[in-house]
């Protein structure tokens, strides 16, 4: 059981799962609140696009990873609110657009093996260059939450009401885009593009079967986004399935035992 | 007919919204036009018309969520995006979204949204007020919809704004909690000095509240006093095919 915690990538997992898991649920909330989970799974097969580039041209793929989710999510914002693509559509256009590119320059690259670590995360695959990088994006992304919570909920129940209460929806919605795509992007390599839309949304549903407000989502959300996610590392180095998968599988566990006590209550 | 306008109140400068010759036009239909009038300070103003005569746009023309194609509107001299920088208006949409119903939100939080710094004291007031202290920590789902119109209603004055705006407010309550409501924003109007815009359908309850009617068919058909405004000459042209008045049974 010790020697678990003397590998280096074991400890690189365990300081990543620690700032994303509380993040991500929280994300997840808001998405549920807008009905926009999907833009979750649009900028996490974008995540795939960046990763497979990166593969090909042999470069930083966390830093292609932001860049990359960003330019999309402010796109996809943009088109959004100007009205120019319907929201759905215009998710489903970068969501495909994602998934073939990649397999492209996956081909291409010849370096087929690193699709499953991709797709599905691994221990093994966040450097220790890029632990620095995702504690800043965590960083950014824990104080943009402290300073604009109230006003995200607010956009998230009403769109007029945030307005008429002075709020400046275009940049906010932006921001938050922004923010959601940093959060994936740091999130992606450990959990993979197929399942980091899991860690953000399946926490605050199970939390919402069971609590009473939206603090106490928001809370059992990240704890069970915490316990899924440290009981995943044990579960990946013990099975040897992808971390991903791994946190994954816990988090339905969750779901399903909180649907079961709504059910009964 | 329709397009007679009365105009009985007259523009005054210093008006706190004013609204000049505003026509709102989408997908190239005339929602609103030539709408103009002034709002003074601590004005009580019903806006009453058929479906589809523009309310509920001419409320988000005022908020500033739409903007007219032709025409301005000012508030305390300024555009309503630059007011909303400094100060909220309340409001109270027609419909929301039913999405936040599948979310536990309490009522208290709800409320505690509708206000950027937390001030318990607002808080409590607003809730008081409509009578929603003892449901605070309910669920907005496990409430029936008078109940979670009041929330919304506390959420919008929870600020004690200057502008208050409500569209359809009386929807789904029942008599009893309406007559408390309109006993509300006459407080509200009176001891807060709030300027109230009331969009309604409820025109026999608001005639009597009011302090003045403007009755809105795509233009404005006139504006005034209630007991001037509400005579069956002027609803005719507001409802032609309905008797809008009992009052010679």
């Amino acid at each position: 059981m010790i020697e678990i915690f003397e590998l280096s990538v074991i400890k690189r997992a365990f300081i990543v799962v620690s700032v994303i898991s509380p993040l991500a649920p929280l994300f997840g909330v808001f998405l549920i609140l807008r009905r926009y989970a999907f833009f979750a799974d649009t900028l996490a097969h974008v995540g795939f696009l960046a990763l497979a580039i990166s593969v090909f041209f042999n470069i930083n793929s966390l830093l292609m990873l932001i860049l990359l989710s960003i330019a999309v999510s402010v796109s996809v914002e943009h088109l959004r609110s100007k009205g120019r693509l319907p929201a759905e559509g215009s998710l489903s256009f970068f969501l495909y657009a994602g998934v073939a590119l990649s397999v492209l320059f996956i081909t291409f690259s010849g370096k087929t093996g690193s699709v499953m670590s991709i797709l599905f995360g691994s221990l093994s695959t966040v450097t220790k260059e890029d632990i620095y990088t995702i504690l800043a994006g965590a960083c950014i992304c824990l104080l943009f939450l402290v300073k604009y919570y109230k006003k995200i909920i607010s956009l998230c129940i009403d769109e007029d009401l945030a307005h008429a209460a002075g709020i400046n929806l275009s940049f906010l919605k932006i921001i938050v885009a922004v923010m959601i795509a940093l959060c994936i992007s740091i999130s992606i390599k450990t959990m993979g593009a197929l399942l980091i839309g899991a860690l953000m949304i399946i926490p605050p549903l199970s939390a919402m079967q069971i609590a009473k407000s939206l603090r106490a989502t928001a809370v059992l959300s990240i704890i069970f986004s915490i316990f899924s996610s440290y009981a995943g590392i044990f579960l990946s180095y013990y099975l040897g399935i992808p971390l991903g998968a791994a946190i994954s599988v816990i988090l339905i566990a969750i779901f399903i035992f909180s649907f079961i006590v709504k059910v009964v209550r | 007919m329709a397009d007679e306008k009365l105009r009985i109140l007259p523009s005054k400068k210093g008006s706190l919204i004013s609204i000049s010759h505003v026509t709102y036009i989408t997908n190239g239909v005339k929602i609103l036009e030539d709408i103009d009038f002034q709002i003074d300070e601590g004005c009580y103003l019903g806006i009453i018309g058929p479906n589809g005569a523009g309310k509920t746009t001419l409320l988000k023309l005022i908020l500033g969520i739409i903007r007219p194609n032709r025409g301005k509107i000012l508030i305390q001299g300024v555009e309503p995006e630059e007011y909303l920088k400094y100060e909220p208006i309340g409001y109270l949409p027609q419909r929301i979204s039913q999405t936040i119903y599948e979310v536990p939100i309490t009522v208290e939080e709800l409320v505690r949204i509708g206000i950027e710094k937390f001030k318990k004291d607002n808080i409590e007031w607003a809730m008081d007020l409509f009578k929603i202290s003892n449901i605070r920590k309910k669920c907005l789902r496990e409430l029936s919809e008078g109940e979670r119109q009041k929330a919304f209603l506390a959420r919008a004055i929870v600020s004690k704004p200057r502008i208050l705006l409500l569209d359809e407010p009386t929807t789904g309550i029942d008599p009893n909690a309406r007559d408390d409501l309109l006993v509300i924003l006459e407080t509200l109007n009176k001891d807060f000095s709030m300027t109230i815009l009331v969009v309604t359908h409820d025109i026999a309850t608001f005639a009597h509240e009011s302090k003045c009617i403007l009755c809105l068919n795509k233009r404005m058909v006139c504006l005034g006093e209630p007991q001037r405004i509400l005579k069956d000459e002027y609803m005719q042209m507001l409802y032609p095919e309905h008797t809008v008045f009992h009052h010679k049974l």
